[in-house]
């Protein structure tokens, strides 16, 4: 009997920057979403939320499986954040440069998820960011003082073109560290 | 602004073009943190000196002035050129017309502003020596490590500080970079209509059209001459500099690290940088003759840009940039330029306005909302990545023209923003190379091994990411060597996702590089 393995990938980012979007844009399935009406407008002007996660689904030729998580943005619900984490392939993290304060919010999932940040299986989009290309300088500032070696780029994520540069810079990312890892005898 | 009661800049064997640059960066650090900046024509009555290494007199003039803790000595020094002393306090850049670098090596001045104010300036000078000394050692360092064929010149005779003038010269420049440019494709699809240009007519008819764009300067206020050799200021009510032009402390350049990190070198030893400084650089001073190459070629280009200084030169710029489709209106955030109307040149765009006057550098300020723009008729940018891009991706597409040393290892301090160039075809290689010089340091050979990139893709890569000043060459380090040799023992175990990869490639219609 042959075994289905099942892989998870994470979309993380704080509210309202695209995480359902992104995942739609590459899942098989309708992405299972748990979104309602938001209730906290005070922190991010959105009709909906998502109050527990997205899930969206990759099934590959040997039957083996990619769920697609996107996490809660919200940081009440940062007590699931390590549990999504655990054993995850890599992070698409998501950030939105027209925030009033960009850098704090992001500085929140740069400390939550930086396990897997600072192996390099990551990478960075960046939406929103077309009139302040200077901030691109910003996130990459950032990524430095913790010593993330992840790609930047400025995306929009209702683009399916965009979500698969992530994932296509994702993937190479994992690539290229999981060869760093090999035993060069090997 | 009393230009006599603040910081007095002078320079010694800059060209006129050097000096306008000169000029249009202290008309910006000018009164932005209330103290006042003037050009000087006399080094005498100056406390800021910049000197060019190549002119006659150069030298002379570094160990006459460098030492004196009332002066401050800003030494432009591309490649090959004297050292300066280990024990003199001045600040090198490698070409006048880096715009930025001046910009910041200004920045790092006026943090230690007063100098001989005996109180202020033991601390200030107590913790700038050691960024003096660390310049100094790492320039004396990386002098030694770059064989010159061209001994240090002897202390020659003092030459005249080259007249100040606003007026346009009678006769077109003869700059090698003007000469050399090369013709640009017949215009292309423009991604958004250019506003209407007010750029001034040549007073002389231009001898060839990329001759006339490299400009004479031409007079700032059309309505009368200058005066013969007034102290510059630009304490103008007319065009206030903005406050959010900043360049902060903390975005100033360190010195390169002792850790193995050197300027690229071609195989001659001669860095890119000196290779276009070499080209650029018109001075009465015979060099010795350096190839052309490729990347020189690129310089140029961005030594183009880099002489926006002027009506007429960036009539030149938009014309080319127009012909190659580089265009797109901007929509936000620049309002104070709009304002100033002038130039703003940041690592991410390059913002223009036809009444510009001068080159800098627009830095994101934390507290700057997003002001609304009021009119951006006038203004047009373009992201300097794109334009780094679709610069190599013309002139560069051959490894042997770059002339890298094969032997050296190259490291990528970040990533191009894949987000915002044009697709093009093998992109998951380019990718995959950009990855692997990301990640470690590399040398040409073993990218090309392990990516599977071809030459001409790997060179426009490489070409592009020096060009936005991303591209390091990194010499051989025992200490890099053993660190990475222990990740491969301690981490050899987590290689678990590879075979998942290369099937949601496939699922997803990604190309892999490898074809594993």
């Amino acid at each position: 009997m042959i075994m289905v393995q099942e892989y998870k990938l994470l979309f993380v980012g704080g509210m309202g920057v695209g995480k359902t979007t992104a995942i739609t844009a590459v899942s098989e399935i309708p992405p299972v979403s748990t979104d309602v009406a938001n209730s906290d407008k005070e922190s991010f002007d959105k009709e909906s939320t998502t109050v527990t996660l997205d899930y969206g689904r990759i099934t590959l030729p040997s039957g083996d499986r990619l769920r697609l998580y996107g996490i809660p943005g919200q940081k009440r619900f940062s007590f699931m954040w390590p549990m999504l984490e655990n054993g995850a392939m890599g992070i698409i993290l998501l950030a939105d440069a027209s925030r009033p304060d960009p850098f704090a919010e992001l500085k929140i999932f740069l400390d939550a998820f930086s396990s897997i940040l600072s192996t390099g299986r990551a990478v960075m989009g960046i939406g929103r960011l077309s009139d302040e290309r200077a901030l691109l300088d910003g996130y990459n500032k950032l990524l430095d003082d913790y010593q993330f070696k992840i790609p930047t780029f400025s995306i929009d994520v209702r683009r399916k073109k965009d979500v698969l540069l992530l994932l296509d810079a994702l993937f190479t990312q994992i690539e290229v560290v999981e060869d760093s890892y090999r035993d060069p005898d090997q | 602004m009393n230009g006599k009661s603040g910081i007095r800049v002078a320079c010694f064997g800059l060209n006129e073009q050097e000096l306008s640059i000169v000029q249009s960066l202290v008309r910006i650090v000018d009164g932005r943190k209330k103290i006042a900046w003037s050009l000087e024509r006399s080094c005498d009555s100056a406390n800021v000196i910049i000197i060019l290494a190549t002119v006659p007199g150069a030298e002379k003039l570094l160990f006459e002035k460098g030492h004196l803790p009332q002066l401050r000595v800003i030494l432009i020094r591309p490649e090959g050129t004297f050292p300066p002393p280990a024990h003199l306090k001045i600040c090198t850049i490698r070409h006048p017309l880096r715009a930025t670098e001046l910009l910041e090596t200004f920045d790092k001045i006026e943090n230690e502003w007063p100098f001989d104010n005996a109180g202020n300036a033991a601390s200030a000078q107590e913790s700038t020596r050691e960024t003096a000394q660390g310049v100094a050692h790492d320039v004396l360092q990386n002098y030694r490590s770059t064989p010159s064929s061209s001994p240090p010149p002897k202390p020659p005779a003092a030459a005249p500080l080259p007249p100040l003038q606003a007026k346009p010269p009678a006769t077109p420049p003869k700059s090698p970079v003007a000469a050399s440019l090369p013709p640009f494709p017949a215009k292309s699809s423009v991604a958004a209509p250019l506003p209407p240009l007010q750029a001034k007519p040549p007073a002389t008819p231009p001898t060839s059209p990329v001759a006339a764009s490299l400009p004479p300067l031409p007079p700032k206020s059309s309505a009368a001459p200058s005066p013969p050799s007034p102290p510059i200021s630009s304490a103008t009510a007319k065009t206030p500099v903005p406050s959010a032009i900043v360049t902060p402390p903390s975005q100033v350049k360190q010195p390169l690290p002792s850790t193995g990190v050197a300027p690229l070198q071609n195989k001659s030893g001669a860095s890119a940088a000196s290779i276009l400084a070499d080209h650029m650089v018109t001075s009465a001073t015979p060099r010795p003759r350096i190839s052309v190459t490729e990347a020189a070629t690129i310089g140029q280009l961005i030594a183009a840009l880099q002489l926006l200084n002027s009506p007429l030169g960036a009539q030149r710029f938009i014309d080319l940039s127009d012909a190659n489709g580089w265009f797109a209106r901007i929509r936000g955030s620049t309002e104070k330029a709009i304002a100033s109307s002038r130039f703003v040149l940041n690592k991410a765009k390059l913002h223009t306005s036809p009444d510009s006057d001068a080159v800098f550098r627009w830095q994101y300020v934390k507290n700057n909302t997003r002001p609304h723009i009021a009119s951006n008729d006038a203004l047009i940018s373009i992201d300097l990545d794109i334009l780094s891009w679709q610069i190599a991706h013309r002139f560069c597409r051959s490894l042997a023209k770059l002339d890298l040393p094969e032997e050296k290892k190259l490291h990528l301090t970040r990533w191009p923003d894949f987000g915002i160039l044009p697709d093009f075809p093998n992109r998951s290689g380019v990718m995959l190379a950009t990855a692997l010089l990301a990640r470690r340091h590399i040398t040409v050979q073993e990218i090309i091994e392990e990516s599977g990139i071809g030459e001409s893709d790997l060179a426009c890569l490489l070409a592009a990411c020096w060009l936005c000043g991303w591209l390091q060459q990194t010499i051989k380090n025992p200490l890099i060597e053993d660190f990475q040799s222990t990740s491969f023992e301690t981490k050899k175990k987590e290689k678990t996702f590879s075979a998942i990869v290369r099937s949601l490639r496939r699922v997803l219609g990604l190309s892999s590089a490898r074809g594993r």
